[in-house]
């Protein structure tokens, strides 16, 4: 592939993909009219923001006035100026003076300011006071310069929130990272309501204390994009209630108050109303699974171990254990044992294990597990122990940062070598393992070797490749550049394998006789594999 | 037409002359580098704006689409160091492309999104050279940096894009 084919494939994907871009009929009209002294022409605001913008305006009463226009006149010089440290120090006059006409700057500074000073004077001065205020900032940005005078956007009001989000918007910055707040109407939950509303609902249904949890801080976000679980609503606003920084808890509600559903530490999201057992798949404990006696004599352990009942009011009770998968618990990959501890018919307690009778949580009855994960090593957990051992990183590159598609033959023959044992043994002990889809399992699949003597060459293995594929799929399967692989699944018939995204050639590399000549296309539609992109062609082959 | 004197009179004619002209394909390209297409907007016409501002500097040392190509880079450079680009997702996905107006091929696609994914020093190379055709020495002029560097982050960018034009995945 010459440099021609590359500029004339980027300026066609460039003409087709983005024809959406199109041309402005008054852009000459704009740059002329912004050169003559005329304030720059912005694009026309859309609907939606000078909705917003009017609602913000109305509902000033919690935002000083002086204070908006201070966050908006820094926001226009941020995006006029760029970096801070970058600004001219005419920016940095106009930014202190906005400050002191917004009594942001203490009596102080402001004094010292309008001191009669020469423009030079000014600048200096300019200099110094934004260095002090803005001292312990790491980054002054216009987000940072609100959190300054407003405090961290938990604290924030709607308002406020809403006034950055317009801000976003106005300069084109807005964009899928961040939510777009909006106002409560006058139908809509407040705020206080909301937050209410989602402490009763996490207390109901996690085990955490009022106490642990109102001493976690807490955010109330109103917007209609911040996350979409499975039953958010898709163009209405909902309110979210996180407790904790890194959202150890979290309610998710409607606008008007109704529960969607709840999430913990560890869990996933959980609608709201759904059982314990939630939509399990119930199963068969196998051989390599606890017992059900095994599951209730664990459970029973966990009882007087961990929860420390005693050991009478656990034998005062009955036992009932149901295995099942679900995809609250060890994300559906396993399955888990729930042992329901009841007490004349009224259930009591309720344990969660692991397929093999290990301890995941215990919860009163009508509480929700938020620790439904079974701890153990896993095999990505072996591979960044030892994958220097072999002479590669974590992220399956070599020495020299080629990735595992691209190692030479001998660096391929040796991790096989090295890996397929550690994994099979891996799997022995872990028969869940091959659920995860985890990548050792897939990349530990084929035997992959080194030619021998009786092998014809990798150059000889190519053109036939090369000119099978030609035959088959004609012009367009010129210039195949492919993964290289030599695979000795079968010691009496190694083949060299040649894939690439579109393209899988086999050859018998003893007899040079083509095995496979197939296409994306034609593969997903004989294996009813759905072809999820390279990997997962390559994968098949490679793994 | 090749801008070298700048009568007064005629200013406003070759600005329209080069807006009409080099528009499109310069806002592609801002496009490519910033990743958002209202940004790119932005870019495209403060590009125009100081190409007007200083039509007199010009000397024809360059053609005029290296002239403007290199504004625009420049421009683009300096939005992207804008602080509000902190808070611009880096990811791209091709939902976030623009919806096109004519049919376009899968590979189309993907070599778009590779280009938009590339560290942003392999992006402006790629952009300048393939998509704007200037020449290594010309790119090392526009951005300060020796032929050998810049040479050096094409022929990276070039075999990242190669992978995908081929295997249709970036493994990057």
């Amino acid at each position: 592939m010459d440099e021609k084919y590359l500029r004339d494939r980027l300026h066609h994907a460039a003409e087709t993909r983005l024809s959406g871009l199109a041309p402005d009929p008054w852009l000459t009209q704009r740059v002329l009219s912004s050169t003559k002294g005329e304030e720059k022409v912005k694009k026309k605001l859309s609907i939606g923001f000078v909705l917003v913008l009017a609602l913000v305006l109305a509902a000033m009463t919690a935002l000083a006035v002086g204070l908006s226009s201070y966050f908006g006149g820094f926001a226009k010089l941020e995006d006029t100026y760029g970096e801070f440290e970058q600004w001219p120090n005419s920016a940095k006059v106009e930014l202190t003076q906005l400050m002191i006409n917004n009594g942001v700057l203490s009596e102080e500074e402001a004094t010292k300011w309008t001191g009669g000073l020469s423009g030079p004077e000014k600048e200096l001065l300019a200099d110094e006071i934004l260095a002090a205020h803005f001292a312990d900032m790491t980054y002054v940005d216009t987000y940072n310069a609100m959190t300054r005078e407003l405090g961290p956007i938990e604290k924030w009001t709607d308002e406020e929130r809403v006034l950055y989000t317009s801000l976003l918007e106005d300069y084109g910055k807005l964009t899928s990272s961040w939510p777009t707040y909006m106002l409560p109407g006058d139908s809509d939950l407040t705020r206080e309501e909301a937050v209410a509303r989602g402490r009763e609902a996490v207390l109901t249904m996690f085990s955490v204390s009022a106490k642990e949890l109102d001493s976690l801080v807490v955010d109330a976000i109103f917007s209609k994009d911040s996350v979409t679980l499975e039953n958010t609503p898709e163009d209405e606003p909902f309110w979210i209630i996180e407790f904790g920084y890194g959202m150890a808890y979290r309610a998710i509600m409607t606008r008007n108050g109704e529960m969607l559903g709840l999430m913990g530490p560890q869990t996933q999201y959980i609608p709201w109303g759904v059982s314990t057992m939630g939509n399990a798949q119930v199963a068969t404990p196998s051989d390599h699974d606890a017992t059900r006696e095994q599951a209730i004599q664990s459970s029973k352990s966990s009882l007087t171990e961990i929860v420390n009942l005693s050991y009478e009011e656990v034998e005062a009770m009955d036992a009932t254990a149901h295995f099942f998968y679900n995809d609250l618990y060890c994300y559906g990959d396993e399955p888990v044992w729930l042992v329901i501890w009841s007490k004349q018919g009224k259930d009591q307690w309720q344990v969660l294990l692991g397929y093999d009778a290990s301890y995941l949580d215990a919860e009163p009855s009508g509480k929700v597990f938020d620790q439904v994960v079974r701890r153990h090593t896993t095999l990505a957990d072996i591979w960044r122990e030892r994958c220097g051992e072999i002479g590669m990183t974590e992220d399956f590159r070599d020495a020299n940062g080629a990735y595992c598609f691209d190692w030479s033959l001998e660096d391929k023959a040796a991790f096989s070598a090295a890996w397929r044992p550690i994994v099979a043994e891996y799997l022995q002990k872990n028969p869940y393992a091959m659920n995860t889809k985890d990548v050792m399992v897939q990349r530990t699949r084929n035997i992959h070797a080194i030619p021998d003597e009786k092998a014809i060459s990798q150059e000889q293995a190519l053109a036939i490749g090369d000119a099978a594929l030609i035959e088959k799929y004609g012009d367009e399967a010129i210039g195949f550049d492919p993964f290289i692989f030599y695979i000795a699944n079968d010691p009496a018939k190694p083949e060299w394998r040649f894939i690439n995204v579109r393209y899988w050639v086999s050859v018998d590399a003893y007899s040079g006789e083509v095995l496979t000549v197939t296409d994306h296309v034609e593969w997903e539609r004989t294996t009813n594999k759905l072809f999820g992109g390279v990997d997962d062609f390559i994968a098949y082959v490679f793994e | 037409m090749e801008v070298v004197m700048v009568p007064d009179s005629d200013r406003e004619q070759i600005l329209a002359y080069l807006v009409e002209q080099y528009q499109l394909e310069l806002l592609r390209m801002c496009y490519l580098y910033l990743r958002d297409a209202m940004l790119a907007e932005d870019a495209l016409q403060e590009t125009f704006i100081k190409a007007y501002r200083s039509l007199e500097s010009f000397r024809g040392e360059c053609t005029e689409k290296t002239w403007l190509t290199r504004i625009a880079i420049n421009t683009c450079k300096d939005m992207q160091c804008s602080a509000w680009m902190r808070h611009v997702d880096k990811r791209v996905t091709p939902d976030m492309l623009p919806v096109a107006s004519v049919a376009f091929e899968e590979k189309d696609e993907e070599l778009i999104m590779a280009v938009m994914q590339l560290p942003v020093k392999l992006r402006e190379t790629v952009l300048l050279h393939y998509y704007q055709d200037m020449s290594v020495k010309e790119i090392a002029q526009s951005l300060s940096l020796t032929s050998s560097t810049v040479s050096n982050r094409l022929k990276r960018a070039s075999k990242k894009l190669r992978m995908v034009l081929e295997r249709g995945h970036y493994h990057g």
